[in-house]
Order: C-alpha cells, then sequence, then structure tokens
C-alpha cells in the first residue's frame, strides 16, 4: 500500500546493535561492503589524501559505516518536511496526544533510537497510509487511524512503521552508486581544514539521497523482503512493550481486505499482503488478538473524531 | 596494511588510548584497512546482538547515538539521572538486565578502576564509532577531549538543512511543525502513567 504495506515510505534507523527481527544482517554487509570497494577502487586519490590527516578513522567509518545518526536525522527533517507539505498535520491535540504517548509508550521498547528519539503525528487525509521518516517522525494518516478498531491494532501499525526505523530501511535502499558519490564527498570533506566545507555540493547530495527517499515513499514503496522484516519486528516490540502481536495479523487482514476491494492505485504497486500475514501469524500466535477493556475505552475516547469522516 | 591492520585491531585495547580516550585521533589505517575495519564493526555489531540473547560476552565499548542519553541510577526510564552523555561518548559496557538495558561506567585515568556507573538504554547506544557533535559538552565524568569534538560535523548538519531550505520558502511551515512536534514529545511520567492504565507490563521477547 502506500499504506502499511505499505505503510513503510522512509524509514532509517541507526547500524547499531543489530536489532532482533531484522534479519537482512548479510545485505547490510553488501550494502556497506559496496561503499567501502568503491570508495577504495573508484577515487584511490582522494582516500590516499585523507590517509594523511589524523581524521582517517573517522572518514573510513563514516564511509564504512554509511549516514550516522546525527546526518539521519537532518535528512529525516526533510523527509518529515517534504511529506507536511504534501500532507497538513491533523490538528486535535488529544489525538496527537494519545498517539504520541502510545508511540513513546512503544519507543520505550525499541532497540534503536534515532538522534532526537522518535515523534508521532497524525496527519489529516483520508488517504490510508503511515510514514517512518528517519530522525524519526512517524506519521499516521487519518485513514490509517480510521482502519484500527483497537489501541493494539493501532500499536501494531506504530510499530511496524518502528521496526522500519530499527532495521534502517531508508538508509539501505538509498542508490549505490548515489551512495558511492556522497561517502567520497563526505571524505573529502573530512580531509579539509575547518571552515572550508563545500556546503553546495553536500547540499546537492542531500537533496540527491532525499530524492531517493521519496521515491521508495511515493513510488515504488519497500521491497517485501524489508516488509516482512519490519513485520517480524514489529512483532517482537509487541510483545516486549505489552501489546497483543496478533493484532498485527488483524491490521494486515485488514489491509488485504481493502487491497482486494481497491481497484484504484492506492494498492496497486504493492506487494500482497496475504503473503505477509501468512508469514507472519505464526510469530504472532494462534488466536484472535485481544484487548483490554481500559485500552479500549480510551482509544474510542480519543480517536472517535478523529477517526469520523466528517469533521 | 599490516600496521594500520594493527591498529585496528588494537582499537579496543589500551594501545591507542590515552588516558582521555581519544583513540580515534590516534589511529592510522591505509584504504586497504577498511574492509577490515568494515567487517570489526559490524562484527561487533553481531557481538552485541548475541549479547542481547545473553549467548555471549557484551562488547567492551559502545558509543551514544542519540542527542543526549542520560545515564540513570537504575535501569528504569524514571530511574534517576545521574549525567547526560552528548552525541558520539564512548561508554564501557559493564553489565546488562534483560535486553534494553547496559550498566555502562566512564573512563577515568588509566589503570583507574571506573570513577561511576550507571544504566542506559540500549537504544542509545551503538557498536559505531561516532564523530562527536562540535559544541556538544559533556566534560564530566563519562566526557572525552576536546581533540575529539573536533572531529565531528563534516557531513549533513544544520548548515546544509539551512542551505537546503534557501530558496524553498514553502517548507518552513512544515519544518516549524517539526520543531513543534519536538518539543511535544510527552514526557517519561506520562508515558509510564500512560502504561500503567492501558494495563501494559513488559514482556520479554
Amino acid at each position: 500500500m502506500r499504506a502499511f504495506a505499505a505503510l513503510s515510505r522512509l524509514a532509517v534507523a541507526t547500524l547499531s546493535l543489530i536489532p532482533a527481527g531484522c534479519q537482512q544482517l548479510e545485505g547490510m554487509l553488501d550494502d556497506h561492503g559496496g561503499v567501502v570497494s568503491d570508495l577504495t577502487g573508484v577515487d584511490r586519490e582522494v582516500v590516499d589524501d585523507v590517509n594523511k590527516g589524523v581524521k582517517t578513522a573517522n572518514v573510513i567509518a563514516e564511509a564504512a559505516e554509511g549516514i550516522d545518526p546525527s546526518q539521519e536525522y537532518y535528512l529525516g527533517r526533510a523527509v518529515g518536511a517534504t511529506i507536511l507539505e504534501k500532507y497538513p498535520p491533523y490538528d486535535n491535540e488529544e489525538a496527537n496526544r494519545y498517539v504520541g504517548e502510545l508511540g513513546q509508550s512503544l519507543a520505550w521498547f525499541s532497540e534503536v533510537a534515532p538522534y532526537r528519539g522518535y515523534h508521532f503525528l497524525i496527519l489529516d487525509t483520508d488517504v490510508v497510509n503511515a510514514y517512518a521518516a528517519p530522525g524519526a517522525y512517524i506519521f499516521l494518516t487519518r485513514g490509517g487511524l480510521r482502519l484500527c478498531e483497537t489501541e493494539d491494532e493501532l500499536a501494531a501499525m506504530l510499530a511496524h512503521e518502528i521496526a522500519h526505523v530499527q532495521c534502517r530501511h531508508a538508509v539501505r535502499s538509498i542508490d549505490k552508486s548515489r551512495w558511492t558519490k556522497v561517502a567520497t564527498l563526505i571524505a573529502q570533506e573530512a580531509a579539509k581544514e575547518a571552515g572550508s566545507r563545500n556546503v553546495v555540493q553536500l547540499t546537492e547530495a542531500f537533496g540527491g539521497i532525499l530524492d531517493d527517499f521519496v521515491t521508495a515513499i511515493v513510488e515504488s514503496g519497500y521491497s517485501r523482503e524489508y516488509e516482512e522484516e519490519a513485520d517480524e519486528a514489529a512483532v517482537g516490540l509487541l510483545r516486549r512493550s505489552g501489546y497483543d502481536p496478533r493484532a498485527l495479523v488483524t491490521v494486515l487482514r485488514k489491509l488485504e481486505k481493502r487491497q482486494a476491494s481497491s481497484s484504484g492505485d492506492l494498492f496497486s504497486t504493492h506487494p500482497a499482503v496475504k503473503d505477509r500475514i501468512g508469514r507472519i501469524a505464526p510469530l504472532a500466535g494462534a488466536g484472535s488478538a485481544e484487548t483490554v477493556s481500559a485500552r479500549q475505552q480510551r482509544f474510542e475516547a480519543a480517536t472517535a473524531r478523529a477517526r469520523s469522516p466528517q469533521s | 596494511m599490516a600496521s594500520g591492520q594493527e591498529s585496528l585491531l588494537d582499537s579496543g585495547g589500551q594501545r591507542n588510548v590515552d588516558k582521555e580516550g581519544t583513540w580515534m585521533t590516534r589511529v592510522r589505517i591505509g584504504p586497504g584497512c577498511a574492509a577490515a575495519l568494515l567487517l570489526l564493526s559490524v562484527g561487533t555489531a553481531i557481538g552485541a546482538q548475541t549479547e542481547a540473547g545473553a549467548k555471549g560476552p557484551p562488547p567492551k565499548e559502545l558509543s551514544v547515538q542519540v542527542e543526549t542519553a542520560p545515564v540513570r541510577e537504575k535501569p528504569d526510564w524514571l530511574g534517576k539521572v545521574l549525567e547526560p552523555l552528548p552525541y558520539g561518548t564512548r561508554v564501557s559496557v559493564v553489565g546488562q538486565r534483560g535486553d534494553l538495558w547496559m550498566q555502562v561506567a566512564g573512563r577515568g585515568e588509566e589503570g583507574a578502576p571506573p570513577p561511576r556507573a550507571g544504566w542506559m538504554s540500549k537504544s542509545h547506544l551503538t557498536a559505531m564509532k561516532l564523530a562527536r557533535v562540535p559544541g556538544a559538552g559533556g566534560q564530566g565524568s563519562f566526557g572525552v577531549s576536546d581533540e575529539e569534538v573536533a572531529l565531528a560535523g563534516k557531513g549533513f548538519d544544520e548548515d546544509v538543512e539551512k542551505a537546503y531550505r534557501t530558496g524553498k520558502p514553502g517548507l518552513s511551515r512544515a519544518y516549524s511543525v517539526l520543531d513543534e512536534l519536538e518539543k511535544k514529545k510527552p514526557a517519561p511520567e506520562a508515558v509510564a502513567r500512560f502504561r500503567e492504565q492501558g494495563q501494559l507490563e513488559e514482556r520479554s521477547s
């Protein structure tokens, strides 16, 4: 979807302690190994220059490891701003506070925190979707909120987005040739004395990566591999935080139903949800999702207006 | 290559660590060693994951990967903050509770016991070695030297964001929404209350 299944969009986590559920470690090795060999092979001169300085370790580490968390944050802000240009924030303090507290209560159990932590916001659009930007801003549309009938289902949607961040899917989606150029540029910058930065080139590179992110969001969505990885990590996060992981299966079933009945373009570009359900259901556990009355009451109270068709 | 590799392999030890812990400024490696560094860093990450599952020893040193990470008295989000650590600060891991909390110690003088220990969320730490952000402060018992701080700030940062926003006045409103959102982040006490009211209990995964 551009929703959930596609609920993905952008997400950037940090290459850190690889969180449980992020199974694609070999993929990460490939990604970053590619950068290293490109850097050393493509522009040996730059590397040699860089090696003359005391900054070498940092430079190579930065090239090898990718964009570090503080840089991800600034990319994430640009991603967030791009999304907010398209969809305005939903002006409802009660609903946003509820989603924010629910999001933080999941974030406490996330294995990776972004540079300035997680932030959650409802977007005022009927489009059924959720987005995770590096940094990490997690946006949920009113359409996405309407799909949820319980707090646990809402938690499942947010956990899936947090998982994209944890697993660093946006950074791992950056085009290889783009990344080689950026890594080289940063290496050159690091070799310079303070005060002589080439902000123009850095800004161009910044815009290029941002384009890659937005393309992944608006046009293609994440690969099925990344969606499945995020589903798996979300199950762990839901379980650790005390929510019912089976709620993720419930939400995916609703998405599947919507996908089947949708003739528009909303879901047409996204991988079948059915396969994801088949994969995640055994991990989430048997039986139907349950919620407790205290959660149900506050979910309904806080989101009634946001979920209503009008207003 | 050989000498560079030695330096790398030694990076977790003492040889390249002066009393202020500025090992990053001392290491020299050749380009051919980049792959070795990569493998080492990923290897550390694998080790950390394994450790999280209580299947192996914890990594010796981790870096703060968030703007400011509190060291707490207890492994609890409401635990008293002993000291906030800025991005990039290296800490020694001396223990762990469950999957999500690391007991850490500052560096102290070489050969002496760590001056202070506390608890940090694992989510705030990474096996990566990160350049410090200039002006981030942090000269307390966990702090690092000015020399290390001076190496940071070479990539995408506030300056780049400013340049990116130039000529795009339409983005100002969107950015201000993000700024407001950050200010409204719920306090730990509110999150704890939310969890209690919702009868949410931590479970092991």
